[in-house]
This record gives structure tokens, C-alpha cells and sequence, in this order.
């Protein structure tokens, strides 16, 4: 089968928006080196559970590395970008298939937000050419992704985004038919492509 | 006569006989010929014992003719070990006897007169002339030859292989010149067509040898050439029967035919570049022909003649290789070659061969498509050896910098600099190198000296740098600023390339500037707050200051007085920092990034040891300085905190520095206190001198060791210790007379009184105590008893100039003035001890009255102190070495005999003393001892009275059982101050012991019964699963069903938080360890476990709205009720983790689907929300187990 975009415009892996590199910037390189956390962490006998002692120290992180944090967008970003592109061996950030400016959570995030509340998330993609013909195919496997990962209280919104299909409202109305989109999984050749798709998401 | 049949019947039972029989016989027939009188006779009865089956020639005998061979070549065997049995007529006879079977029987005799022929060459009257005739009737074979088995052909090679090592031992290489030539072409006509790797390994070896042994004449030398290259380039297909050799061997044994003598290089050179200029060769091909071009060059002798003639045309051909090449294999392997070759060359030839490739260079580095491999070829052909360098290298550096100063390309300027920094690397390592000292002129320099001095730095590095380092620059000069970076860093070292010592070129001024530049972006900027781009968000660049780093690295190793600027830099940047508060706000985290910076940069390992020494010390001279400095702006304790944490990490690798290098005497006291007055009145630098005192100072030898390293990091705390806390006389009580006590207390450097500033207080007082705690477990035991450092523990270092009426003023035991915040400073020493290094007199008493302190309600200190304390008793309980004598056993069941007693008081009365936390302190306490009391497990009835009170009794407690239970944990939990590295006292299987007093019998109390009431079974199980989380699953493996059963229990009456989390791991071991164990009680667990996520995920939110939760900030009145509430209560963050860890775990535990698809439906709601968790680490988990449970299936 002849590809739709023979030659698409490919992005580094390492230039795609992560939250890693946000964090790594700030931790010292030579850290490990001299075995410095070993110096820099409290004594044990000041953390749990031989203590309960707040440490005053405005430098080092909560004890087990864990943060609360609320879903965002970067965190569906990285959910959906591993996604594989239907026809090259390429990832959907890659490709800028999916952009992080594109992923838009209603109520925005907040940490203190009830875990019953309704929350939309809205997620335009851009084809890489305005004739994709597997823009469907690319929406619908988003689709699958987000709600085989997030909560209950969550609903998926996955549109073209404005401009960048020519038959953008067709395929809108597609994703967002229910119906079809259930008919749609029923199919085992079209369950096969997005399993394959969704192969490489981690 | 009687012998003639026995000959026969051993040949004929060899014939018969399976093959463990065989050795036996041969062995026999051995015997008989070395026994017998007359041999002549018996070696012809025992040759003629095979005649029957030489006569038979048909097929079918084909297997017994062989056998009957192989009697005699096995006998041969055996006679060939006890050397002179046969003379050398019967030799001869025996030879030519089985050199006709080459002629007569191609197919049962091959073998076996190899064989007998390779025994029959080593005996000792065997003559070389026979050789010849072997080879020839070998050689008869002909075309049979490659009908044999490979390993009857590999006999033949070994056979082969011995003959020429008889030849070259017989004979000088002139006699083969003209006669037996021809074997040699016979001998390459027969093998021919080898294919076997094994065979292939020998015969290449034979040709090696013939060729470099046996001056073959030019024709021959053609054939042997054309014999071995028809291999190349060579590999190995793969085969049904495995082979020992590999490609790489093979590769290996023809590349050594290539190289073996320069007379076959007319060949092989020409060859070898044909091969490589031919398109379509794999990688792995061309690599093979540049490594065995390589080999020949540096292998053959003569280079005039073999080496010389060929020079232009490998040139012609590699400079492709590295001009358009691609791949990074075959350029390595390609510059590898051309450095080969140049090395060959000398004089005349040289000059030619580098004015024709420079020719090819200078205009490739003048265009900007070619100027980086055109640099790495020079660089290969320069670095070849200092004659190229020195003839190279003027007229390309001239170019080289012409080539930049009239140049504005981005990329050609990044590589004409990359360039230049790479030659000044080469230049320094060639002046290094051992071999240049040899080829040294007399009077004359060799390496260009007078263009790498000053003159390079200010012709081009500096009119470069000051080009493009302007804070407007765009950003591509990044890249730019680093490669000229590491160039800047090596030219410091640039030395006097001729004899005598070793001038450096630069002058100290250029060598500053360098300096001052490489050290702006790695310690100026950072310190400063400064941006070095003004178009970058970021302060400097990683790439800018990691090259920054690694060129301080090597170049203050090769100018040592670089350092002290460094520290005059970062001391100066610090304090106008400070004092303008325009620096960065995490100025405190910049200080500790550069402190580690300048820690490495001396532990690079490219100082030499006392160079590394003095910087050190100078370091934390510095770093003391610092702190100084910071006391006397009276600064945030959190910036004394980073030049304690930053003198710690260089005194723990100066200590690791001291235990690779200094061989140290033990110390004694006195030359310790000598040493101190030494580094004191040297004008060392102490905590409270303003001036950088004469590290030279310390170099002193007289203590017998160079570098008095952990002498001086003694030194270093005791200065600390002294620095921080003070001598007082308080009164203490009012039942104390003022001035009977003297009181180590709080110095007034620790002012103020705020919970905040207390707390930050706190952290520098422990992380005070854990440097010393580093520092004195350095020392052995005797140098520990030598310095008293037990003692020391509670006069804090305050005690040098007393005399013992003073010391005796002061009590061994812990302060309580400042409310005991100097325990973890005690701490700090005494876990450092060796136990043998605390003396009775000092540890009894310490620890009394520890535990006095420790029982007292109302609290006398504050929680941080009271941790120290606690900790304190467990070093102080277990290092109490109770086998040393009676007494300390007595006192040991003293102690606690004294906490029984309060023990008891405290447990089963609702009416007694303190509230519920002041108990479960003392409680905790308790268990702190037990953990150092049970880590070295004394086995008497009479000796665990404190343990068996609490394990017994303290489930069965009313008030306080459950959260004893829940604290039964701290004691078998691994701790750092228990550890080896601390001199902790361990007994092997303490832990197994602990488990089978403690939890084995109490298994059945967990279930409710007679005589157990329900709350003594759930407290009982929770402490049963607070310990067995920190053991071994092999240690209570043999009871897992039990503690199962106990488990599922518990799901229902655990409370979520601590009790959970530890029941929660024990599963995840076991279900990690033996899943089997599981297997009946998934019904049970799976909902079970959901229901217990799903109570942490209520627990968790509802914590979010309850203001008192928060226990961090706020106010720090110790008894306020939601600071007792632990962490991991009020958000059983770890609960949450494991149990979705855990259901993740189920699906990969190998158990069969129909257990696991009946829950699938139940468990897809749980783990949907639990996509939704606070935590993000948990939601990754809970995606993970969902993914995983639909994936069933």
C-alpha cells in the first residue's frame, strides 16, 4: 500500500516535552559520584519509623519520592504519545501527530480536586497531511488508550484540530459517535491495527 | 618361542576388544618388547602380529585392519613415553613401513600410521632425513587427502607441525634454500582445499611457520601467498557440529600468515589496499583488512624494503576512508593504520610521505565540509612520533590559525578549534610518553616548544575566547567556547619538550587568565547568580560547564597553584554574594554544587597523592573559612548546614584517599596531640582564623607518615565540636550544689529560640555528629583507646588542658543542659567506636543514665534530641561487649532489670503515670535497646527477661498493646548504626534466633479461642507482621501457610496505615518467593485487598481536609496529638502502592487463568479509579495492573 505522507517531518525524541528533563536540570551531576546523598540525607534515626521529626531542610525531597500530583496534560501527553503511527515506525509525538498545547483538561488540574468530579479531557490532533486517511484510525486509538488508562469520572474528547484536515467534521462526527466507535472495536481487522498501535505504549 | 603367539592373540584381542580394553592390552604388548631379551627378534614378531588382516584387503575388513593398525601405533604410544626401547635401524623400518601405507591403504591406514608416525618422530633415534621421505609419501595421498575425516586430517597437520619443529631445530634456514622446496609445494597442493576450522587454525600456523622459518624462495613465497590469501577475507558459516573456533580466531590465525616476514609484503600490501578500495564490503570486512594492514606494518622487518615502496599508495587509498566515511569502526581502525605507517618511516621518507599528505590536508582543513576528519588524519600522522610532530607541525598550526582568523562560519570555527584543542592534548601526551625521552636529540628541542607557550594562548585562544564569550553571543558559540575549553585546559600543562627538568611554556600570568576564563562558568557564575548567555534561561550552559569541569580537572593537576585561586574564588563569590543579597536565591544549593565540584576536581585521580593531599587540606581549610565566615554574619543555620555537609563529603574522601594510599602508623595519643600542635602552631588554619594559613605545613615527616590525613580529619571535628559547644557550670537541678558539675553545653554561635530555627539548629547539631561519626570509625581500636575518644563522647573535646580532677568535675553521660540537644553530637562519636574501645567505667554509667533520662515523664528534651538518644542507646546496648566479663552481664540484667520495672509500672493500669505518648516514647525506647541488645542474641532463660516481657505481655496490654505491636518492628529493622562499617557487635542467625523465641510460639495466639481474647489475637498479629516484614523469607518459610492463614485474617482487622503496609509486604515476599503459598486463599485476598486500597484512598482524602493533619510546621509543642498521628497514617501512600504492586504481581506469578479470570470482573473498577490516585507513582502502578488484568487471557 502506496503511504499517505511518504516523507513526514520527524521530531528528536529528546526535543519532545518531558517532565524528566525538568527535574534532572536541577539535581547536581556529581552527585553520585561522591556518594554525596549518603552525606546529604537526614540521619536514619531522624526518618520514619525510628522518628517522626519533621526535617526542617528546604533542599531534599519527601523521604520515598513520592509526589502528589494531579493528572495534567503532560502526563496524558505521555500517555498518548508513544502511541505507534499506523503507517511508519514512528510515535505520535514524534511525528507532532499529538502537541502538548493541544491537551486541554476541564476542570484544569488541582490537587484538591474531589476524586468524583467529572473531568474532560480534549485532545485535537494534526494530521500530517490534510488528506490523512487514517486520521480516524489515529483518533480512534487515542481514544482507546485514554480510556483503557484513566479513571471512571474521566470522559475523552479526541478532534481534528481546526484547519489541519479537509474533512475535518466528517471525522469529528466519526470519533465522536459512540456507537461507531463500539462498532468500530467489534471489527478484528481495525482491532488488530490499533493493537499494534498501542504496542509500544508503556 | 613361547612369545611368537602371544603377539598374535594381543593383536587379535586389541581387534576385538571394546575401547576401555584396549590401553590395557597395548600396555601389554609394550611390556613384552621392553622386557625381552632379544628385541630385534620381538619388534619383528610384534610388527608381524598384524600380517593377517594386511593381507585381507576387501571392504568389509575395512574396520579390523584399522583396529589392528591402531594396536600398533597405541603400543608405539606407550614405548614412544620410556624414550630409547627401539634403535635406529628399527625406526627406519617402522617408518617405512607405515609411510607405504600412505601409498597402499588409503582408507584403513591413514590413521593409524599417523599416529604411529607422530610417536615414532619423538623417539630418540629418530633421524630428520627421515622426515623428507614422510612428507613425500604423505603428500601421495593426493586428492584421498581431503576424502578423510577432518580428524584424521588434523592428525596429519599435528604430524606435520611436529616434523617442521624437528626441522628447524636440525637445521639452519640456508639448507632448505635450494633442496626441499619442492616438499613445500607438495605440501600446498595436498592441503589445498581445507575447509575444517580446527584444520584450518593448524595449517595456516604451518604456513606462518614455513614462511618465517624456512627462507622460502620467491616463487614458493608466491605460492604459500597465494595459498592463504585465497581465505581472506575469511568467516565462518554456521555449522551443525559445533566448533571450539571462532571468527575471530580464524581471522586472528590469517592475519598472523599476512604479517608473518616482511619477504611476503611484495603481496600482501598491495592485496590488502586492492581488497579495501573494492566497493560493497561489509563493515566487519573492511575492518579485518585495515587491522591485518595494520599488523603487517607493524610487524615486518626492514621497513625500507617492505614497508617504504607502499606508503603513497595506502595514503592514497585510507585518506578516502577518513575524509568520506561514515562509519566510526572503520575510521578508528583506518587512522590506527596511518599511524602504523608513519611510525615506520624515518628521515627522508618521512619528510616525503608528510609533505605529500599535507598537501592533501591543508586544503581539506580549508574547507569546512572536510576540516574534522581532515583533522583527525593529522592528528593520527603527527601523533605518530615526535620526528612527525616536530615536522608537521609548525606549517599546520600557522594554517590552522590562519584558517581562523579569516573564517565566520560557526561550524568550521567549532571544528578548526576542536582541532587545535585536540593537538595540544596530543602534544601533552607526547612529552609524557616514555618512549619520547629515548628519541630525545641531545641539545635540540623536539615538539615545537615556542609555538605552544604563551604565544598560542595570545595569538589565538585568547583573541578567540574574547570573540566569542561576550554574554550578547548567540548561542551556537556554546558549543564553540567548550571545545576551545578543553584546549585552554591542556595548554596550562604545556612543558620544555627537551632534557632537563620540566619548564612549563606558559608564563604564571597566562596560566591565571586561563584560569580566571575556565573558572567563570564552573564556580564565578553559578556563585554569583550570573548569567553567561544573556539569551539562555539558564544560568551556564550544562555543556559549557561540564567542559569547563573536566578542563579544571586536568589542568589543575598540571598547575597546582590553580587551585588556591579557585578557593579564593569561591570564598569571595560566596561572601559578596551574601553580604549584597542580589545572589540567587538558592544560593545555598550553589555552594554545595560547587563544593562538590571542587572535591572532585581534586579526586580526579590525576593528582599525585601528596599534591592531592595538600589540596584537601587547603579545601577544607577553606571550607572552614566559609563556615567561619557565615558565623560571624550570624547567617541561616541552612548555610552552616552546607559547609558541614560540604567539609564531610572531602573528609570521607580524603579518608578513602588515606586507606588506598597512606600507610599510617597506629596512632598514639601523644603524637596525635604533637600532630595537632603541629598543624596548630604551623599556622594551619583553624575554624577561627581569618588569614589562608601555609598548607605546606603539612607536609610534615617526623610523625612517620607524609600525609597525616585522618589525624587531621580528627582534628578537623574536634575544631568543629569545640566550635559548637562550650564548658558551663549551670545549675542543673537544685538538688546539685552550683559548680559541682561541670556541663558541656551549646555554644552561643547556636542562639535563639524559635521551633523553626531550632529545628534547622537540629539538622547542623546530627549532621555535625554523623561527620564525626565518619571520621572516628576510621581509627582502629587501640588508636580509639589510645585517644580516649569514649570519654570524648561526653567532654566533647573540651577536656585537653584539664587534669583529672577537672575531668573527673564532668560526668560520662549525656549533657542536659540545652535540653540534650548535644546528643547527637555524643551520638556521633560513640557510633563510630569499635566496642572494645569503650570502657566499662564510661558505658555503664552513659548508659544508666541514658535510660534514667529516657524514662522520665514529662519528656526532658525535645523529639529530634530524643531520636539521637534513642539511637544512642541502641549503639551503647549493643556494643556492650557482655563477653568479656561476668560483671558486664550483671550490670547488663541491671539495666534492664530497671526498665522492667517501668515497663510493668507503665502497662495494664489505666491509672498510671503519663499520658499514652509519654508511654509509647518509653515504649519505643525500650524496643530501641532491644534492637541493639538482640543483634548479638545471648541464649540464657534468664538472660532476655526485658524481651520475653515485651513480646509476651505487650499484646495482651489494654491501652497500649496495639501500638506496641505496631512498634515490635524497630526491633530487627536493619539500621545504619547496627552496620559493620560502625563496628556494630552481629551474632550469625540472630535473626533466625529472634524469630523462633519470638514469633514461632505465638503463631497460634493470632486466632481467637480459649484463652485468647480477640484483641490479643489482632494485636499479636500485628506485631507478628510488623517484625516479619525486615526478615528473610527462607527464615520463616517453613510456617508461610500459617502466617497466610494469620494474614487473610487480618485484612478485615488491620487498621489501614502501618499495620496494612507491613502485612502488605510480608505478601508481596511471599507471593514473589513462592506463589503456591497464595494459591487457595486468592478469594479471599483479592477483594479483600481492594477493600483495603480502597479504605487508604478514603483515609487519604479525608486527611486533605483536616487542618490538624498537616504535622509538618505549625506549632512544635511536642505533645500536641496530630503530630503523634504518624505520616504514613494519615496517608497510607505505601498501603496504596503495594496493593496495586501486588495485584500487578498476580498475573505474573504463573498461576493458571481459571484462578484469576473469576476476579477480573470485580477488581476493574478498583483498578480503574485507581488510575485516578493523588500520587502519581501509583497511578503508574495501578495502569500497569490494569493493563496487566485485561491482558489475562
Amino acid at each position: 500500500m502506496d503511504k499517505d505522507n511518504a516523507n513526514p517531518t520527524i521530531l528528536n525524541v529528546s526535543e519532545l516535552p518531558t517532565r524528566q528533563n525538568k527535574k534532572k536540570a536541577v539535581t547536581p551531576g556529581k552527585v553520585t559520584e561522591l556518594d554525596l546523598g549518603i552525606v546529604l540525607r537526614r540521619p536514619e534515626y531522624l526518618s520514619a519509623p525510628f522518628c517522626d521529626v519533621p526535617w526542617a531542610s528546604d533542599d531534599t525531597d519527601s523521604d520515598d519520592g513520592f509526589t502528589i500530583e494531579p493528572i495534567d496534560e503532560q502526563e496524558i501527553y505521555d500517555l498518548i504519545s508513544t502511541i505507534s503511527d499506523p503507517e511508519h515506525p514512528l510515535s505520535l509525538g514524534q511525528l507532532a501527530v499529538v502537541n502538548l498545547p493541544d491537551i486541554h483538561i476541564t476542570p484544569s488540574p488541582s490537587a484538591a480536586a474531589d476524586p468524583n468530579t467529572l473531568t474532560q479531557v480534549l485532545v485535537k490532533i494534526t494530521p500530517t497531511i490534510t488528506h490523512c486517511s487514517l486520521a480516524t484510525v489515529i483518533g480512534l486509538g487515542i481514544r482507546v488508550r485514554l480510556e483503557q488508562a484513566l479513571p471512571p469520572n474521566y470522559r475523552v474528547d479526541v478532534m481534528i484540530k481546526e484547519g489541519t484536515h479537509s474533512q475535518d467534521d466528517q471525522v469529528n462526527k466519526q470519533l465522536a459517535d459512540k456507537e461507531r466507535v463500539a462498532a468500530a472495536l467489534e471489527n478484528a481487522t481495525l482491532k488488530g491495527v490499533l493493537d499494534k498501535m498501542l504496542e509500544t505504549c508503556v | 618361542m613361547a612369545s611368537v603367539p602371544r603377539f598374535d592373540e594381543l593383536a587379535l584381542k586389541y581387534v576385538l576388544a571394546e575401547s576401555d580394553e584396549t590401553a590395557l592390552i597395548s600396555e601389554q604388548a609394550a611390556q613384552a618388547i621392553e622386557t625381552s631379551t632379544n628385541k630385534r627378534v620381538t619388534v619383528g614378531q610384534w610388527a608381524a602380529s598384524v600380517h593377517r588382516w594386511l593381507q585381507s584387503s576387501g571392504e568389509d575388513d575395512l574396520i579390523s585392519r584399522a583396529k589392528a593398525l591402531d594396536f600398533l601405533a597405541s603400543t608405539l604410544q606407550i614405548l614412544s613415553r620410556r624414550d630409547d626401547t627401539l634403535n635406529a635401524d628399527q625406526v627406519k623400518l617402522l617408518v617405512t613401513f607405515f609411510c607405504s601405507l600412505f601409498e597402499n591403504d588409503h582408507k584403513a591406514g591413514v590413521t593409524a600410521s599417523t599416529k604411529a608416525l607422530r610417536h615414532l618422530i619423538v623417539t630418540k633415534h629418530f633421524q630428520p632425513t627421515l622426515g623428507s621421505e614422510i612428507i613425500r609419501s604423505i603428500c601421495k595421498l593426493g586428492d584421498d587427502f581431503k576424502l578423510q575425516a577432518p580428524t584424521t586430517r588434523l592428525e596429519i597437520y599435528h604430524l606435520f607441525w611436529s616434523l617442521l619443529e624437528i626441522f628447524t631445530e636440525a637445521y639452519d634456514s640456508e639448507y632448505w634454500q635450494n633442496d626441499t622446496n619442492a616438499f613445500i609445494l607438495d605440501l600446498l597442493n595436498l592441503c589445498r582445499n581445507e575447509r575444517d576450522p580446527e584444520n584450518l587454525m593448524m595449517w595456516f600456523a604451518i604456513l606462518k611457520a614455513i614462511l618465517q622459518d624456512f627462507n622460502p624462495s620467491a616463487d614458493i613465497t608466491s605460492e604459500i601467498f597465494k595459498a592463504f590469501s585465497a581465505y581472506f577475507p575469511i568467516s565462518l558459516r554456521p555449522s551443525a557440529i559445533p566448533s571450539s573456533v571462532t571468527t575471530d580466531n580464524l581471522k586472528v590465525a590469517l592475519r598472523s600468515c599476512f604479517s608473518a616476514h616482511s619477504r611476503v609484503g611484495s603481496h600482501a600490501i598491495p592485496f590488502l589496499v586492492d581488497k579495501l578500495d573494492k566497493v560493497d564490503q561489509t563493515v566487519s570486512v573492511k575492518v579485518d583488512i585495515l587491522l591485518t594492514l595494520d599488523a603487517c606494518l607493524v610487524k615486518y622487518d626492514h621497513p625500507k624494503q617492505s614497508v617504504v615502496p607502499y606508503a603513497d599508495q595506502i595514503w592514497g587509498s585510507l585518506k578516502y576512508e577518513v575524509r568520506n566515511g561514515e562509519i566510526q569502526d572503520i575510521i578508528k581502525a583506518t587512522l590506527k593504520v596511518l599511524c602504523s605507517l608513519t611510525k615506520r618511516l624515518d628521515g627522508g621518507d618521512l619528510e616525503y610521505f608528510l609533505d605529500n599528505s599535507w598537501r592533501d590536508l591543508k586544503e581539506d582543513i580549508s574547507d569546512s565540509r572536510y576540516t574534522a576528519q581532515a583533522g583527525r588524519l593529522l592528528v593520527a600522522v603527527v601523533g605518530a612520533a615526535p620526528q612527525s610532530f616536530a615536522l608537521l607541525m609548525p606549517r599546520a598550526l600557522e594554517h590552522i590559525k590562519k584558517t581562523i582568523k579569516h573564517n565566520t562560519s560557526v561550524i568550521h570555527k567549532r571544528h578548526l578549534i576542536a582541532l587545535t584543542s585536540s593537538i595540544v592534548k596530543l602534544r601533552l601526551l607526547l612529552v609524557s610518553d616514555s618512549d619520547f625521552n629515548q628519541c630525545q636529540p641531545e641539545d635540540g628541542v623536539l615538539l615545537s616548544d615556542d609555538l605552544f607557550g604563551d604565544s598560542l594562548f595570545h595569538d589565538l585562544y585568547l583573541p578567540f575566547w574574547e570573540e566569542h564569550s561576550a554574554s550578547t553571543s548567540p548561542i551556537e558559540y556554546i558549543g564553540i567556547l567548550g571545545e576551545a575549553m578543553q584546549g585552554l585546559g591542556a595548554l596550562v600543562g604545556q612543558v620544555f619538550s627537551g632534557k632537563g627538568p620540566a619548564q612549563r611554556l606558559c608564563s604564571d600570568s597566562t596560566c591565571e587568565t586561563i584560569i580566571s576564563l575556565i573558572a567563570k562558568p564552573v564556580i564565578i557564575c553559578p556563585l554569583r547568580g550570573l548569567k553567561y548567555f544573556d539569551l539562555l534561561e539558564e544560568r551556564v550552559p550544562q555543556v559549557l560547564f561540564d567542559a569547563g569541569e573536566e578542563a579544571l580537572r586536568n589542568a589543575v593537576p598540571l598547575y597546582p597553584p590553580s587551585f588556591r585561586y579557585l578557593l579564593i574564588q569561591f570564598l569571595g563569590s560566596i561572601q559578596d554574594t551574601y553580604r549584597s543579597h542580589t545572589g540567587p536565591h538558592d544560593l545555598s544549593l550553589q555552594v554545595r554544587n560547587v563544593s562538590a565540584t571542587l572535591c572532585t576536581i581534586i579526586h580526579s585521580g590525576m593528582l599525585e597523592h601528596d599534591v592531592c593531599w595538600i589540596n584537601e587540606a587547603a579545601l577544607i581549610n577553606t571550607l572552614l573559612q566559609g563556615l567561619q565566615w557565615m558565623l560571624s554574619e550570624r547567617a541561616d543555620p541552612k548555610f552552616l548546614v552546607v559547609f558541614i555537609d560540604a567539609i564531610h563529603t572531602t573528609l570521607k574522601q580524603a579518608l578513602k584517599q588515606a586507606s588506598i594510599w597512606d600507610t599510617t602508623p597506629e596512632l598514639t595519643k601523644e603524637q596525635f596531640n604533637h600532630l595537632v600542635r603541629t598543624f596548630e602552631a604551623d599556622n594551619v588554619p583553624r575554624a577561627d582564623l581569618d588569614q589562608p594559613g601555609k598548607i605546606e605545613a603539612l607536609e610534615v615527616g617526623e610523625t612517620g607518615s607524609m600525609r597525616p590525613r585522618r589525624a587531621y580529619c580528627l582534628f578537623v571535628v574536634q575544631q568543629l565540636y569545640r566550635r559548637f559547644t562550650t564548658v558551663s557550670n549551670p545549675v542543673i537541678s537544685s538538688s546539685v550544689p552550683v559548680g559541682e558539675f561541670t556541663r558541656v553545653a551549646l555554644s552561643g554561635d547556636l542562639y535563639g529560640n524559635g521551633p523553626s530555627l531550632l529545628a534547622k539548629q537540629d539538622i547542623l547539631l546530627n549532621q555535625l555528629g554523623q561527620m564525626a561519626a565518619s571520621v572516628v570509625r576510621e581509627f582502629s581500636e587501640e588508636e580509639q583507646r589510645a585517644l580516649e575518644l569514649d570519654s570524648e563522647a561526653f567532654y566533647l573535646f573540651h577536656t585537653q588542658n584539664y587534669d583529672s580532677a577537672q575531668k573527673d568535675a564532668i560526668p560520662w553521660g549525656l549533657s542536659p543542659a540545652n535540653d540534650f540537644r548535644t546528643a547527637p553530637l555524643s551520638l556521633g562519636i560513640i557510633q563510630g567506636l569499635w566496642p572494645g574501645a569503650i570502657r566499662p567505667e564510661v558505658h555503664l554509667p552513659a548508659l544508666n543514665d541514658l535510660v534514667t533520662v529516657l524514662v522520665t515523664i514529662p519528656m526532658p528534651c525535645s523529639d529530634a534530641a530524643r531520636a539521637a538518644m534513642d539511637a544512642l542507646l541502641c549503639v551503647l546496648s549493643n556494643k556492650l561487649d557482655v563477653k568479656k566479663s561476668r560483671a558486664l552481664i550483671e550490670q547488663r540484667i541491671k539495666t534492664q532489670q530497671c526498665l522492667i520495672m517501668n515497663m510493668q509500672a507503665l502497662m495494664g493500669h489505666r491509672q498510671a503515670i503519663g499520658n499514652t505518648d509519654s508511654k509509647l516514647r518509653i515504649f519505643r525506647s525500650v524496643l530501641h535497646y532491644l534492637a541493639g541488645d538482640v543483634a548479638r542474641p545471648l541464649t540464657g532463660s534468664d538472660q532476655n527477661l526485658l524481651l520475653t516481657l515485651i513480646v509476651e505481655n505487650g499484646a495482651v496490654d489494654v491501652m497500649t498493646g496495639r501500638q506496641l505491636a505496631q512498634n515490635l518492628g524497630l526491633m530487627v529493622m536493619p539500621r545504619e548504626c547496627l552496620s559493620d562499617s560502625y563496628h556494630a557487635i552481629h551474632k550469625k542467625l540472630g535473626l533466625g534466633w529472634f524469630y523462633h523465641r519470638n514469633i514461632v510460639p505465638y503463631l497460634d495466639r493470632c486466632f481467637p479461642g480459649p484463652g485468647v481474647e480477640e484483641r490479643e489475637a489482632v494485636n499479636r498479629a500485628v506485631g507478628i507482621f510488623s517484625i516479619l516484614r525486615h526478615l528473610d523469607y527462607n527464615i520463616y518459610t517453613s510456617e508461610a501457610a500459617r502466617i497466610v492463614r494469620i494474614g487473610v485474617r487480618s485484612l478485615d482487622t488491620f487498621k489501614v496505615g502501618v499495620e496494612t503496609e507491613s502485612l502488605l509486604t510480608v505478601l508481596l515476599h511471599i507471593l514473589d518467593k513462592d506463589p503456591s503459598q497464595l494459591r487457595g486463599h486468592l478469594a479471599a485476598l483479592i477483594p479483600g485487598l481492594a477493600n483495603i486500597y480502597e479504605m487508604a484512598r478514603n483515609v487519604a482524602d479525608a486527611a486533605e481536609f483536616d487542618p490538624n493533619a498537616d504535622g509538618r510546621g505549625g506549632d512544635q509543642t511536642y505533645s500536641s496529638k496530630a503530630s503523634r498521628v504518624s505520616v504514613r497514617d494519615r496517608d497510607p501512600i505505601a498501603t496504596r502502592m503495594y496493593t496495586l504492586q501486588f495485584f500487578q504481581k498476580l498475573t505474573g506469578s504463573g498461576y493458571e487463568n481459571h484462578l484469576l479470570l473469576p476476579h477480573r470482573r470485580g477488581l476493574r473498577r478498583p483498578l480503574a479509579t485507581a488510575c485516578g490516585d493523588s500520587v502519581r507513582e501509583i497511578r503508574r502502578t495501578a495502569l500497569k495492573a490494569r493493563q496487566a488484568w485485561e491482558g489475562l487471557g
